[in-house]
């Protein structure tokens, strides 16, 4: 056999012609009891999750009445998940805590100190000092 | 009798030699004829093999970006009425170059050239840190917890139209 | 030992009495299905017995996770909840229809439509690399990939703990359903271990690599959500959707080579395009032999044309790299048409054959 292969696998590139939300469900947590689930009960109270549900139909909402602090727990694809603790949030920042954590892909956050992410190439390849033609090269 | 083709020596990790040609629409090309031949871009197509292996350079808020298809643009804000999965056109090119050549304009390349779209991958925030911050003849450090805001944009065509 | 060998002929000469086939390869129907047929050779009298329904629509509409699934893949109004909820479901024996049909329609799809990509768009991959291409694209590990990126949940809860937690019953029709209530229960409590049931421990290949129960079944329900498409909206949105989802992933092909001789390689190769003259591989530049880092650029050329170049800090490394380069441009070739855009594949609307095919693999 004069060329053999090595197995890879096609690298995933979400939002190159498709795109699917990584975020899959949310659960709300809250106690009916507590007064730090004080907010999260106005939320529920007032139906404005339900035009939030409506909105992102892509995602499950599911609301789950335990004692203890309020949070929501956001799953994301590849078994990814997020805990943000709501904990005395009054409505309009639980409802901001949730649009924004949706948004995100739920890995580990980080700070990327450059402008672009690339997997390619680059196009016009990397500059070399020995194809440099023979009168502009560096002499001692 | 097959012809042996190559598909230039870039893709294989080597180096350019010398520099790159350029295209250019510049005032001093009166004659229609050259005009004409500035929007054709058919060199780049075939040189950045139907649009394989090429780059662009677009301008959000006057900043530049290179970018090549399926790279992904992290914004240190959070973009203005935009989404997670909305598409973005972008429409403010000055560069787009393949490995031999480039056709670039300072005041925006026509959009009847290119697609170049990008899509809202991810909202989400840089790792929390903090600032600290003095004034003169104070003894007291004031400390605030930051965490801004990122977007993170996917290319997701760019392509010779 | 002697009298072992003779029991072990005795035990094989019995076998061969009772069931002859045995020794053949011969494809049986499953037994399971229960299927009755008028007679054997006549393939269209063939009937499945085993009790199946399909999920009511209405019960799939209360799903949120079909309903979210179906909303998250953008799948056209017309793909049913029932299909989508089929489409997640391995188990034959529960009286609610399997994907057992969609999957293998899914993959015919899938593997037409890969193939048919990498055919067109590299037609001089050879034949070990074009295959492990096409496992790329659509093995079981890519595919299960994508199944988790899709948000799939796997049903792991037994009946009793569904009632316990009052679980409502059309939650499981949302989730992948591929282990039995026995399999269930034996799930190991210690994280990160697993026990290995008789068959899977079959499925453990030579070379140790090992797939899960749980990936084959991701990658089974992919398949047959792709095969559902096909079945409400027909070809070209099954094929929008496989270009968009599977072939719009990255392909790393220049890190998919292995060449033992790639020098002697090149060679058979020019033999065989019938270069007018020969192979050489010469030195382009150095940094200079003395140099506390040498490094040498070398050069394959064929006369003055230059096939391939590489850098390298001894004169074999950089011929080496010259070579393999001269060998991966020539592999990785890739047309355009005559306008510069794309070719067109056979799928394509007013495709027309530009004449570009492979050479065939050489043989050192």
């Amino acid at each position: 056999m004069p060329v053999k292969g090595i197995a890879k696998t096609a690298l995933s590139r979400n939002g190159v012609s498709s795109y699917v939300l990584p975020c899959h469900r949310v659960v709300l947590q809250y106690c009916n009891w507590g007064g730090s689930s004080q907010g999260i009960r106005d939320l529920l109270k007032s139906g404005q999750l339900d035009t939030i549900a409506r909105q992102r139909e892509s995602v499950v909402f599911e609301i789950a009445r335990r004692s203890g602090h309020p949070k929501l727990s956001f799953k994301f694809a590849h078994d990814k998940s997020k805990e943000v603790n709501i904990a005395n949030l009054d409505k309009s920042e639980i409802v901001r805590k949730l649009q924004d954590n949706i948004q995100s892909s739920g890995s580990e956050l980080f700070k990327w100190n450059h402008k672009v992410m690339s997997s390619n190439e680059s196009v016009r390849g990397i500059w070399s000092p020995l194809h440099v033609s023979n009168e502009n090269r560096f002499k001692i | 009798m097959l012809k042996l083709f190559m598909p230039g020596l870039r893709q294989r990790k080597i180096p350019r030699v010398g520099l790159s040609r350029c295209i250019s629409t510049q005032e001093s090309f009166k004659s229609e004829a050259v005009t004409k031949s500035t929007h054709d871009l058919s060199l780049l197509k075939f040189d950045s093999n139907g649009s394989n292996n090429l780059y662009a350079i677009f301008k959000l808020y006057n900043i530049p970006y290179l970018v090549t298809k399926g790279d992904k643009v992290v914004l240190p804000y959070k973009l203005k009425n935009a989404e997670a999965g909305d598409k973005l056109i972008l429409n403010n090119v000055t560069t787009i170059g393949s490995p031999n050549f480039t056709y670039s304009d300072n005041k925006g390349i026509k959009q009847e050239l290119y697609d170049l779209t990008a899509k809202v991958i991810e909202i989400t925030k840089e790792p929390y840190y903090e600032v600290y911050r003095t004034k003169p003849r104070c003894r007291r450090v004031k400390t605030f917890g930051v965490q801004p805001y990122q977007t993170i944009l996917m290319i997701s065509e760019l392509k010779l139209k | 030992m002697l009298q072992a060998m003779k029991e072990i002929r005795a035990i094989g000469s019995v076998c061969q009495r009772i069931t002859p086939a045995s020794f053949y390869h011969v494809s049986r129907p499953d037994a399971s299905l229960k299927t009755t047929y008028d007679s054997i050779k006549d393939y269209g009298s063939y009937k499945n017995n085993i009790f199946t329904h399909r999920l009511p629509e209405s019960t799939a509409e209360q799903s949120p996770l079909l309903v979210a699934l179906h909303s998250r893949l953008s799948l056209p109004k017309s793909y049913s909840l029932s299909t989508l909820s089929q489409a997640l479901n391995l188990i034959k024996f529960e009286g609610l229809a399997n994907n057992f049909g969609l999957n293998t329609l899914g993959k015919t799809l899938l593997s037409y439509y890969v193939s048919e990509n990498l055919l067109i768009r590299y037609p001089r991959l050879p034949m070990p690399v074009h295959n492990l291409a096409i496992d790329a694209y659509m093995g079981v590990n890519t595919l299960y990939d994508i199944g988790k990126s899709w948000g799939i949940e796997v049903d792991t809860t037994t009946k009793l703990e569904k009632h316990l937690s009052q679980e409502p019953e059309f939650m499981r029709y949302g989730k992948l359903r591929f282990l039995d209530e026995s399999a269930k229960k034996s799930e190991s409590k210690e994280p990160g271990v697993f026990e290995l049931t008789q068959e899977e421990l079959s499925s453990v290949k030579n070379d140790n690599t090992y797939l899960s129960r749980e990936a084959e079944a991701y990658a089974s329900a992919v398949r047959s959500i792709i095969g559902g498409l096909y079945t409400h909206e027909g070809e070209e949105a099954t094929k929008s959707f496989i270009h968009s989802h599977i072939l719009s992933r990255k392909l790393p092909l220049d890190q998919m080579f292995q060449f033992s001789k790639p020098t002697r390689e090149l060679v058979r190769l020019a033999e065989k395009l019938q270069f007018s003259e020969p192979v050489e591989i010469r030195l382009i530049a150095e940094t200079g032999r003395l140099s506390s880092h040498a490094m040498y650029v070398a050069g394959a050329f064929c006369g003055t044309d230059k096939l391939g170049e590489g850098i390298g800090s001894s004169l074999q490394e950089a011929k080496t790299r010259a070579v393999v380069n001269a060998l991966m441009s020539y592999y990785l070739y890739s047309p355009v048409s005559q306008d510069g855009s794309p070719v067109k594949l056979p799928s394509d609307n007013d495709y027309k054959f530009e004449g570009i095919v492979g050479g065939g693999d050489v043989a050192i």
